[in-house]
C-alpha cells in the first residue's frame, strides 16, 4: 500500500509549519495517512507589524490610574489574531519587554499570570528596565523551584502572587517555610498570594539608594562665569568641528598645555588614538611623558588639528565650572562626538577640562586635558533614539546657546602669530625666515600645509640652497 | 622644552601617582578622613551636584553609599602662567570605574586641581562626572 505523507495541521495556515505534539493515524479511501509531528510552538517572525499589534494589543491591557499592565494569558489575547505570542518564547518576552520599558519606564505593576513560564531567567532585565515596579504576578505558571525566583530578587516588591505555580506544591503543610523563603528573597514584601504578610521588622538604618544624588546637566558657580565660559565653548567647538582647525591658534595661550588619555577597556575601537595616549600608569619614561605633554600654542593646534574631524553633539554635554576666580576658570565639559573621517563614523564619549585665563579683552586656554572612551552598546542605542527624536531641528543646546550662525569664517591671525608661526616653521624645517615666511603664506597660513608642501618639495630635492641659508 | 619646565612636569606626574593612591584609598576605605585632602574653601563638583567648603565637603562623601573605585588612566600637567607664579598647582584627571555598594559598574571620570599648602598637597577643586547620556528634560 502506498504510503502518504501529509501534513493536515497548521496554525491558521501562517507559515506552514504544523506542529501537534501528537501523532496520529488516518485511513482514507484506502491510503494510509499518516500525520507527523514535532514537538514544539509555532514560530512566528517579530517584525514591525507584529510589534504594532503588540502595542495595540498591550494599550488595551494598561490601566493609567493604577499604573499596571496586565499580560496574563498573552497568547489567548484576541486582538493578536493569527500570531502566536506565547510569553514563555524567550524572544517574544524580551520584544514585549523592550516595548512596556519604552512606553512606560515608571511601570509599578506587572501581571504575567498563566503565561506558561517555565524560566524566569529572562525576567532579571525587569529590575534594570521597571526600577518603580512594585507588584508582580507570576502566579499560575510553570516555575518548578523557588531558587528560580532569585532571577528577579533584586526588585523591590510590596506584593507577589506565585501561588499556582508547581513550586508551591512542595511547600503544601510548611506554608511558613513558603513565606520565610520567598521574604529572604524580597524582604520589603507586604502581601503575598493576595494575603498579608506580618509587617517586617528592620534595623533602623537609612536607605541607600535613595542617597545617591541625580545627576545634574550643570553645575555653575556664578552666573557671570556661566556666560564667558558658554561663549567661549560655543566658539570653541564649532571650530573644532569645522574643516579647519587652524583658528583655534587664537584659543590658546601661548604656553598652552595639552594631553590626552584614552580608555582601553572596549576592545580596542579606540586604537588610532593610543600612540598619544599619556596614561602615567602606563607611560614611566620621564622623556616620554614630557613628549607627550604638547607645550605652547603651535604644537597643541597642530596636533589637534590632526585629530580626526568631528561633529559634537551639543545636546549631550554637561558642564561644570568651579573656581572662576579673576585670574583662571576651571571648567569641564563632558559629551558625546562622532569622527566624520572613517567610514563607520564611530560616536565616542569625551571627558574635557579647560583652564581658561583673560587675555585681552577675550580668554585662552592655558591648560586642556582629554579624556576619550568608547560608550558601551546601551548608551550608544539611547543616544540614537535621543538624536533620532529631534531630526528637523538644528542641534540647539541649552548649555552653548548658538549666538549667530556661524559658518566657518576664515580667522585673520595676528601678526604676532604669524611671526611665531614662521618661526616654528624655521626651526622645524632648517629652512630661513624668509623662505618659512613664503611658504606659509602660500599655504594661506595653515601651518599643517605648509610642513608638508615643505617636506614634499625637500623630498624631491626642489628647494634651493638659499632657502636654507641664513 | 626649559628645565624648568620639565622639573615641573615631572614633579606633577610624580605627585599625581601618589595622590591618586591616596585618595582613592581613602575615599574608599577611610572615607570619614577624606576631608583632609582638601583645602579649607575647597570645592567638590559630584555629577552637576556643587559642593563649597571642606566640612561640606565631607558630609558629602559620608552621605554617599560606600564605593570602591578602579582606575586605569593618569594624566597630569603643570599649570604655569603669571597667575600662579609662586603657587605650585597641577591638573590632575583621572579615568576609571565605580561600584557604589553592590550595584553596577560605571566608568567615570574624575579632574582636580591640586595646589601646595605649606609642606602638604590640597585639593582646591574636585570634578567628578560618570559616563552617562542625560535625557534631555533634565536640567
Amino acid at each position: 500500500m502506498p504510503k502518504k505523507s501529509n501534513k493536515i495541521w497548521g496554525w491558521g495556515g501562517r507559515n506552514g509549519r504544523g506542529n501537534v505534539p501528537s501523532e496520529d493515524k488516518h485511513y482514507f479511501d484506502g491510503f494510509k495517512l499518516q500525520v507527523r509531528a514535532k514537538p514544539g510552538v509555532p514560530q512566528c517572525e517579530i517584525d514591525d507589524k507584529l510589534k504594532e499589534q503588540l502595542k495595540q494589543a498591550m494599550s488595551k491591557r494598561y490601566v493609567q490610574e493604577t499604573n499596571a499592565l496586565d499580560l496574563s494569558k498573552f497568547h489567548q489575547d484576541p486582538d493578536l489574531g493569527d500570531y502566536f505570542c506565547a510569553l514563555f518564547r524567550p524572544a517574544m518576552l524580551m520584544t514585549v519587554l523592550d516595548i512596556v520599558s519604552e512606553h512606560i519606564p515608571n511601570l509599578e505593576a506587572l501581571n504575567l499570570e498563566g503565561n506558561k513560564l517555565q524560566s524566569i531567567d529572562r525576567l532579571n532585565v525587569l529590575n534594570k528596565k521597571f526600577s518603580n515596579l512594585k507588584i508582580l504576578y507570576i502566579s499560575d505558571n510553570k516555575i518548578k523551584d523557588i531558587h528560580q525566583i532569585d532571577a528577579i530578587k533584586d526588585l523591590k516588591l510590596e506584593e507577589l502572587k506565585l501561588i499556582g505555580n508547581p513550586l508551591c506544591n512542595k511547600y503544601k503543610s510548611r506554608q511558613n517555610d513558603y513565606i520565610s523563603d520567598v521574604r529572604k528573597r524580597f524582604p520589603r514584601l507586604l502581601r503575598l498570594d493576595g494575603t498579608e504578610l506580618p509587617r517586617p521588622i528592620v534595623f533602623d538604618v537609612v536607605d541607600d539608594t535613595a542617597k545617591i544624588p541625580s545627576s545634574q546637566r550643570m553645575f555653575v558657580a556664578d552666573a557671570k562665569a556661566q556666560e564667558i565660559a558658554s561663549q567661549f565653548l560655543q566658539q570653541y567647538f564649532t571650530i573644532f568641528d569645522s574643516e579647519s582647525r587652524q583658528p583655534l591658534l587664537d584659543a590658546y595661550d601661548e604656553h598652552a598645555c595639552f594631553s590626552m588619555t584614552i580608555s582601553t577597556s572596549h576592545n580596542n575601537k579606540l586604537n588610532g588614538y593610543l600612540m598619544e595616549n599619556r596614561n602615567l600608569f602606563r607611560i614611566y619614561d620621564t622623556a616620554r611623558r614630557q613628549k607627550l605633554l604638547k607645550h605652547g600654542r603651535l604644537p597643541v593646534v597642530s596636533f589637534i588639528s590632526e585629530m580626526p574631524r568631528t561633529r559634537h553633539f551639543l545636546d549631550t554635554f554637561t558642564m561644570d565650572i568651579a573656581l572662576a576666580t579673576q585670574v583662571m576658570m576651571f571648567i569641564t565639559i563632558t559629551g558625546y562626538f562622532q569622527e566624520l573621517d572613517n567610514k563607520e563614523q564611530p560616536i565616542r564619549h569625551f571627558n574635557r577640562t579647560f583652564i581658561i585665563v583673560p587675555e585681552g579683552r577675550g580668554y585662552c586656554i592655558r591648560n586642556e586635558q582629554l579624556h576619550i572612551s568608547q560608550p558601551p552598546e546601551a548608551q550608544l542605542k539611547q543616544l540614537n533614539q535621543q538624536l533620532n527624536s529631534q531630526p528637523t531641528q538644528p542641534e540647539v543646546s541649552a548649555l552653548l546657546p548658538q549666538t549667530s550662525t556661524q559658518s566657518a569664517k576664515p580667522v585673520e591671525l595676528s601678526e604676532d602669530i604669524k611671526q611665531q608661526m614662521t618661526m616654528t616653521l624655521s626651526q622645524q624645517t632648517n629652512m630661513n625666515l624668509e623662505w618659512s615666511l613664503k611658504c606659509l603664506q602660500e599655504t594661506q597660513w595653515n601651518y599643517d600645509n605648509a610642513l608638508s608642501a615643505f617636506q614634499e618639495f625637500f623630498k624631491r630635492g626642489q628647494i634651493p640652497s638659499e632657502a636654507f641659508t641664513k | 622644552m626649559d628645565q624648568d619646565l620639565k622639573a615641573k612636569i615631572d614633579q606633577a606626574c610624580r605627585t599625581a601617582e601618589e595622590f591618586t593612591k591616596l585618595y582613592y584609598e581613602y575615599l574608599d576605605k577611610r572615607r570619614y578622613l577624606i576631608s583632609r585632602m582638601y583645602m579649607d574653601t575647597a570645592s567638590l563638583m559630584w555629577n552637576g551636584n556643587g559642593v563649597a567648603g571642606k566640612d561640606n565637603i565631607q558630609k558629602f562623601w559620608t552621605d554617599l553609599p560606600s564605593s570602591e573605585h578602579t582606575i586605569s588612566t593618569l594624566d597630569a600637567q603643570p599649570i604655569t602662567g603669571p597667575e600662579v607664579a609662586n603657587q605650585l598647582t597641577f591638573l590632575v584627571k583621572v579615568g576609571g570605574q565605580v561600584k557604589y555598594e553592590e550595584k553596577n559598574l560605571k566608568s567615570f571620570n574624575q579632574t582636580f586641581l591640586i595646589t601646595a599648602m605649606g609642606d602638604k598637597w590640597k585639593i582646591v577643586s574636585d570634578c567628578f562626572r560618570t559616563q552617562e547620556l542625560l535625557g534631555n528634560n533634565t536640567n
